[in-house]
């Protein structure tokens, strides 16, 4: 009995650190993708999760055993819904038209659910002669749960929400017996977890849907796939035509008919004009634009991050078939900026397939030091193709601050505008080894009224243009801050 | 009065600042890999673990070998990004600056006494840390990444210095 009391303590305040960094994730990850996971809205999210904790620390010596209870337990309870409740609170607020004040509010009371709860454990156990000993322990046993849950999380990488959920439900029904010693709020929260999680699964794609119907104006969705990858929130969405949709962290990726568009000018038309005997493909998970690229190249490297969207690729945008046979084709799973410091090629072609400088991690890879690193990796006429996320003009907005990183490490900068693909694409080189007669010639079949802007021409646009470089990343604040306020509080 | 709170607040936005500046020194460096986050969080966790066990860790030298590991890592990463052993040394480093972050809540009990408190200051300095990396980041970059830890550090190693003086001066008012 004593040696139970003497264990009860430390296994509480180690289940305790466990459940905080699995809620850390869930609430992170889920909340990002409800809001659409800019930087801002990371950031946001990660402090309101902080900012419950502290509340958590301030109120934890404030009530009686008999209230911390009660609270305790109503909390867990509100746990069993997840992630039903906030998902369908948010499908609520987008459906009412309210404003972005009640996302904010959503998100900071579900904060408090999420963290505070678990902050009042460690604060109420250390007191009296033993409280230096006991924050020894504790403290350790805390950090050392949070790490277990760390391990947990890396388990659930490019799984549904319904692999972790339960063994959080699991672990918090061990916390409420700890801690309350009463057999019969631990029987009810077993059976009601039971009971909750046979209907995980289909929750979580129907509220994914819904949110999708409600925040993103699907007419009808339906969820084919929404896992969590090591870095974000992968979900292959389709609409009522069979129409599929890619999205990570809540923010549209691609669609199947854009990426028709998007991989003709990124990277067949390149493909085509270079021949190249080396190319490198950085990003495109979804690997659309390997059987583009393959039969214009001698060999083919594709380098992605995510296997979570790997795995989205393979199972909804490119049918498996299309990548059998391609020997020459090799596959890497890394980090763009570290396969290019370490690869001992150069090539003739670098296609840089990857999402919008939104986050730090993707701004990186359209800065000057970034496009420094690929010349170096680079032929003499060698060239990189960059997609624009939007139409080049005379102003210091994205597109023109990615050009102006190209034109800064670049000598030669082309830029064609399609209203097809509804984006500007750049292919820059030290000496490109085509023109803007062959770019034309080459794509009048494609689009005819293609607006092609020459090397001589695209300086105009610079003028007031910052180049993009990792002392000026303020893109990523300021556009993430315009596109947060513009989506939840203009009233226009 | 000794403000303790400010002093934890100051040491959460310490460790926070650090935490994500050893990150994106690596991201930036080495991989944005998710390794390289599992790496750092979890050395970080280890030297904490182990500072809350250590009897002779002075708050001086906690702060001072933090950013001691810090600046040598910062200096490892840009000469020899890719050896093999930099990704090791690198979460050796972040472990041994993570020793005063476990110690720290031994240090300040003995002084402070409300557990609550110290938690509460503590965490709104770390949250604070994480809006403040972001915003200096994105305004700043690598100056940044440079100057935060060791403008940070050194405020809280001038704060040891006013907390002695003030132990000192209270001591000598109880013994007149």
């Amino acid at each position: 009995m004593n040696r139970y009391n003497a264990l009860k303590e430390p296994v509480l305040l180690f289940l305790v650190g466990a459940c905080l960094s699995i809620l850390q994730f869930v609430m992170i990850r889920d909340f990002v993708t409800i809001l659409y996971g800019e930087e801002v809205v990371i950031i946001l999210v990660t402090a309101a999760f902080f900012l419950g904790l502290s509340i958590g620390y301030s109120l934890s010596l404030k009530f009686s055993d008999k209230f911390f209870e009660i609270a305790f337990l109503t909390m867990a309870f509100v746990h069993l819904t997840f992630p039903f409740s906030y998902r369908m609170l948010a499908v609520g607020i987008a459906k009412l038209d309210l404003s972005g004040y009640w996302y904010m509010s959503l998100m900071f009371v579900y904060a408090l659910i999420f963290s505070s709860i678990f902050a009042v454990f460690l604060p109420r156990r250390i007191h009296g002669e033993t409280a230096f000993q006991k924050m020894k322990i504790l403290y350790s046993m805390e950090l050392i749960g949070f790490a277990a849950g760390f391990a947990i999380i890396g388990l659930s990488w490019n799984k549904g929400v319904d692999f972790i959920i339960p063994i959080y439900w699991a672990l918090l029904a061990v916390v409420i017996h700890l801690s309350l010693q009463k057999k019969i709020w631990t029987m009810a929260f077993v059976l009601s977890a039971v009971v909750a999680g046979s209907f995980l699964t289909p929750i979580d794609l129907r509220t994914t849907a819904l949110l999708y119907e409600h925040k993103h104006s699907f007419n009808k969705a339906t969820t084919l796939m929404s896992i969590n990858s090591p870095y974000q929130k992968v979900e292959v969405m389709e609409d009522e035509y069979g129409e599929r949709y890619l999205y990570l962290d809540g923010l549209q990726n691609l669609n199947a008919s854009d990426l028709e568009d998007l991989n003709y000018f990124i990277a067949e038309v390149p493909a085509r004009l270079i021949k190249p005997t080396k190319a490198l493909i950085i990003g495109n998970g979804t690997l659309s634009s390997v059987p583009k690229v393959y039969p214009h190249s001698k060999f083919l490297q594709s380098v992605e991050l995510d296997a979570g969207v790997l795995l989205a690729g393979e199972k909804f945008f490119t049918p498996t078939q299309d990548l059998i046979g391609l020997d020459r084709w090799n596959l890497t799973i890394d980090d763009g900026k570290h396969f290019l410091k370490t690869t001992e090629h150069k090539f003739d072609l670098i296609i840089m397939d990857i999402p919008s400088p939104l986050t730090i991690q993707e701004a990186i890879l359209h800065t000057v030091e970034f496009y420094q690193l690929a010349r170096s990796k680079m032929t003499a006429q060698g060239v990189i193709a960059v997609q624009l996320s939007g139409p080049l003009q005379h102003n210091n907005r994205t597109p023109a601050q990615v050009v102006a990183a190209l034109s800064k490490t670049f000598k030669q900068v082309m830029v064609i505008e399609s209203d097809k693909a509804d984006r500007s694409f750049a292919y820059a080189s030290d000496q490109l080894p085509f023109s803007k007669p062959d770019v034309r010639k080459l794509t009048s079949s494609y689009e005819e009224n293609l607006e092609i802007l020459s090397p001589s021409d695209v300086p105009f646009y610079l003028t007031r243009a910052e180049p993009l470089a990792l002392d000026n990343l303020d893109l990523v604040l300021r556009r993430g801050w315009e596109r947060f306020t513009d989506r939840y509080f203009d009233d226009d | 009065m000794i403000k303790f709170p400010v002093y934890a607040f100051l040491t959460g936005l310490y460790f926070s600042t650090l935490q994500f500046c050893y990150l994106i020194l690596l991201q930036i460096n080495i991989s944005s890999a998710y390794l390289t986050y599992m790496v750092i969080t979890t050395s970080w966790l280890v030297g904490s673990i182990i500072g809350l066990w250590l009897k002779n860790l002075d708050r001086n030298i906690g702060v001072g070998l933090g950013l001691f590991c810090y600046y040598s890592v910062y200096a490892l990463v840009l000469t020899v990004p890719f050896s093999s052993f930099t990704l090791i040394l690198a979460a050796f480093g972040c472990c041994i600056s993570g020793l005063w972050a476990g110690r720290f809540f031994i240090f300040i009990l003995l002084q402070y006494k409300q557990v609550d408190r110290i938690f509460f200051h503590e965490n709104n300095g770390f949250w604070a840390g994480i809006v403040m990396f972001f915003l200096g980041f994105t305004l700043l970059g690598r100056p940044f990444v440079f100057w935060a830890p060791m403008i940070l550090g050194g405020l809280l190693l001038l704060k040891h210095i006013w907390i002695k003086k003030n132990r000192t001066k209270a001591k000598n008012s109880q013994f007149s």
